[in-house]
């Protein structure tokens, strides 16, 4: 992996330079950075509409009468800088998705936007589709590679139960080398999803299905998005596969967002209990921090409090909370920042 | 509207002092811009059969807008506007201790429920009021989380009747039945069920009707409604609304 340093992602700079520009979060009296790299930006019209039903019948009253404005207001990348002005947060990364059929879209093009609106605080990952993969396969995987060549589109972002195409497909296994070839990480949503519509089954939530992928392309770094958590459930899933493949290939990290959500972890007790086996495990150099936001108005700054609580119940050190909250992913990201 | 502003509006007529501090008040105004108040000189009051109703005297329509209720005889019509609650209502009082009411509300004009009304009053003390209100009618929400059903409401209302203003408590159970169609799309061919639900909404406005005159009153509150508790979380409200009434027979 290398890169002009032109390339370098000028938000990751400031970080690096170690301006804090008031935000961070306070660990144990030592100050770090934080860095959410998981963000969706959203347009509520790209939403089919029983997702729209879904997110509308979650926001509170009046909001939920008028959802496409609430989301509007909080989708864009404006609306999203704003939370993360709110929540403490320095750097955000916006995905890109195309899942028509379940979550929705937020184009390439969308994000660029958005990254090139605030490139001192937002990144972005992009996506493509895959729904006529026979046809459009090679194509989409253009249109991927231009996109990655955007100032500040760092990774790729995929969700195979959302986008309904198996894990262990060797048909896609040309994302992750051109993944590979451009020194862009993959991450990738594992676990079930209480998504209307999407696929749960094993083949396109459990991470296991993702290891002969993993295997062929050693030089892609692959993000493993939930830690295969059971989202319908609220239970942990699949977590120990997910720690046996970090074991096993040193190409896999480690993504713990939306699964300490109080939606997602009621009794509040899986967050810490996830964060205390990665601990255990010696992987918390694999661990990036992501939130799954912006979700609703709070929630990003509400998720990172949630953070900060679990990795206290979990022993983490302020160096383990330096390397989950934002060192892993200059490590990751900005490997070549300051050459 | 800010907080600030209702406060210190119902500082000005709750604080109102009745009596001797009144007169004073009045008597150190110059004439020229001395407002309209809310009590009317007896000599000018309706004759007998206008002041039937509530009360010895003529009241002013700000009273009856606070209890929900009009005396025999009288009438009055409303609107007010806020977020999210908007709303319009006409009462009209048909004596045998009723009033009834035909009203229209409405959220964010995403969520309509047309109703009419029959109300009694429970109590009627001097300063004390406490009416009791039965609405049927007809919910309807538009948009992302449509919805439809038979509606019925009851109510409670405690007024209190100051000099120039009536502060109000009004609290209310509003129940609707829904029914929905589930589609269910299976290899064997779709089927179509049809399931009923509940909605239920719980009500509670703390407010002012403030006298501007006998036929005038200016209404603040704030709403704090729980739309289909549990289920969803509820943000509170606020509104703004002038009532104007006078007589019938
Ligand atoms: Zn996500």
């Amino acid at each position: 992996m290398s890169r002009p340093w032109w390339l370098i992602p000028c938000a990751l700079l400031g970080l690096t330079c170690g301006e804090g520009g008031g935000y961070g979060v306070d660990y144990d009296g030592t100050w770090i950075p934080v860095i959410d790299m998981h963000l969706h930006p959203g347009d509520w019209d790209a939403i089919p509409p029983e997702t729209q039903t879904f997110l509308a019948s979650r926001f509170p009253f009046p909001l939920n009468l008028r959802p496409d404005r609430t989301a509007d207001q909080v989708l864009s990348a404006t609306g999203i800088v704003g939370e993360l002005d709110r929540g403490g947060v320095h750097v955000g990364v916006l995905f890109a998705v195309y899942a028509p059929r379940t979550v929705g879209v937020a184009t390439n093009e969308l994000v660029e936007a958005g990254v090139a609106e605030y490139p001192k605080r937002l990144l972005g990952f992009a996506s493509l589709r895959v729904d006529d993969w026979a046809s459009a396969g090679e194509g989409e995987l253009d249109r991927l590679e231009e996109a990655l060549a955007e100032p500040g589109m760092v990774g790729i972002k995929l969700a195979h139960a959302h986008m309904h195409f198996r894990m262990d497909d060797p048909s896609y296994f040309g994302i992750y080398e051109l993944a590979g070839r451009l020194g862009k990480p993959v991450y990738l949503h594992t676990g079930s999803s209480s998504f209307p519509g999407i696929a749960l089954e094993p083949a396109y939530t459990d991470p296991a299905y993702l290891e002969p992928a993993i295997a062929a392309h050693p030089q892609t770094i692959f993000i493993l998005g939930h830690l295969g958590y059971d989202f319908v459930d609220h239970e942990i899933g699949e977590l120990e596969t997910c720690i046996e493949l970090a074991h096993k290939y040193g190409n896999v990290y480690l993504e713990p967002s939306a699964l300490g959500s109080e939606g997602a972890d009621p009794s509040g007790e899986n967050y810490p209990t996830i964060l205390r086996r990665i601990r255990e495990e010696g992987l918390v150099d694999r661990l990036i921090y992501g939130s799954d936001g912006p979700q609703s108005p709070g929630f990003v700054g509400e998720y990172l409090e949630r953070t900060v609580t679990a990795m206290e119940r979990a022993e983490y050190s302020a160096d383990d909370a330096r390397a989950l909250l934002s060192g892993n992913f200059i490590k990751v990201f900005g490997a070549e920042a300051g050459q | 509207m800010s907080v600030a502003v209702i406060l210190s509006l119902g500082t000005f007529f709750l604080g109102a002092p009745a009596g001797p501090a009144d007169a004073a008040a009045s008597a150190s105004a110059p004439a020229t811009s001395t407002p309209e108040v809310a009590e009317v000189p007896d000599e000018e009051a309706p004759p007998s059969p206008h002041t039937r109703g509530l009360g010895v005297d003529v009241e002013s329509v700000a009273h009856q807008a606070a209890a929900g209720f009009s005396g025999d005889g009288r009438w009055q019509v409303g609107a007010s506007a806020g977020y999210p609650w908007w709303g319009a209502r006409a009462q009209l009082g048909v004596g045998h201790g009723l009033s009834t009411a035909v009203e229209l509300q409405s959220a964010l004009a995403r969520r309509w429920r047309p109703a009419i009304g029959l109300t009694s009053l429970w109590l009627d003390r001097p300063r004390v009021r406490i009416s009791g209100e039965l609405l049927l009618g007809w919910l309807f929400q538009v948009g992302e989380l449509a919805r439809r059903g038979p509606n019925a409401e009851l109510r409670l209302r405690l007024a209190l009747r100051l000099r120039r203003a009536a502060p109000y408590l009004m609290l209310g159970s509003q129940h609707t039945l829904l029914a929905s169609r589930t589609t269910i799309e299976a290899a064997s061919g779709t089927t179509v069920r049809w399931s009923a639900r509940g909605e239920w909404t719980g009500w509670a406005t703390l407010g002012v009707v403030a006298a501007v005159s006998r036929k005038w009153g200016i209404d603040l509150a704030a709403d704090l409604t729980w739309v289909d508790a549990p289920a969803t979380a509820a943000i509170p409200g606020a509104h703004i609304g002038l009532v104007y009434g006078g007589f019938w027979r």
